[in-house]
């Protein structure tokens, strides 16, 4: 019928693309390392140059990963929770500062326990996450290892 | 007075979405533009633009969306009065 001017409401990057996929992948990434470096510790070469290597990649990769989800949700956080969700939610600082501990304490530590706690801590924010997109979620277990709970859009 | 106009991109998001409608009445003496208004304006080679006054000091009106990266007064200064068309009703 007739055309509507537009009138420009834009970022200098495209934006709204924020998803917490990638922070889940990187958690239960963590929890995966652990359990291949338990796995690793329990044979016979273990100490050997071969174990010791295999070992080194594992932690290197559960260090890299932690941060990985540490700033995932850290740019959600920073860039897409805007003052008026805080209102609606006031414990969105403290759920993503616990995510922040977490990451840290599954960086330190060999724990099946702590990268569980830090799985647990980004499904619960990706909850939240989309229901503040106005999308409804569900959880489902990840068709790979760990095979642990992961939470995604239903679209 | 009124017109409808349609918003591009997602710079003010949660309040406004991109490709939502919203009805704006024309800026004149006694619909003055106020901190916290959302207004309709034109600027340079930015085009029609809205954005959120957040500030007003001499006369110039400091405007900026929501999200950290929306192109605002942050990149070009402070806009003037006869530069806002429109204040956004919703």
């Amino acid at each position: 019928m007739f055309k509507l001017d537009e009138v420009k409401a834009h970022c200098d990057v495209p934006c709204g693309i924020y998803d917490t996929n990638r922070a889940i992948v990187a958690a239960l990434s963590v929890v995966r390392m652990v359990d291949l470096i338990n796995a690793r510790m329990e044979t016979e070469d273990a100490a050997s140059a071969q174990g010791q290597n295999d070992i080194a990649r594992y932690i290197n990769t559960k260090e890299e990963e932690a941060a990985v989800c540490k700033e995932e949700i850290r740019i959600i956080w920073g860039d897409f929770i805007k003052p008026v969700h805080v209102l609606d939610n006031p414990d969105i600082h403290t759920m993503v500062h616990n995510i922040m501990m977490l990451g840290g304490a599954a960086k330190q530590h060999v724990s099946r326990e702590k990268a569980m706690d830090l799985l647990a801590a980004v499904n619960d924010f990706s909850e939240l996450f989309w229901k503040l997109k106005g999308m409804e979620s569900k959880r489902v277990t990840a068709p790979y290892a760990p095979g642990e709970e992961m939470v995604l859009p239903v679209i | 007075m009124l017109k409808l106009f349609k918003v591009s991109g997602n710079s003010l998001f949660p309040f406004y979405k991109d490709g939502q409608r919203i009805l704006c009445l024309k800026v004149f003496k006694f619909n003055p533009v106020k901190k916290d208004d959302t207004v309709v304006f034109s600027k340079d080679s930015y085009g029609l633009m809205v954005k959120k006054v957040i500030s007003i000091n001499n006369g110039q009106y400091f405007v900026q969306g929501t999200d950290p990266l929306s192109i605002d007064s942050r990149n070009f200064g402070t806009i003037s009065l006869n530069e806002i068309h429109y204040k956004v009703l919703f």
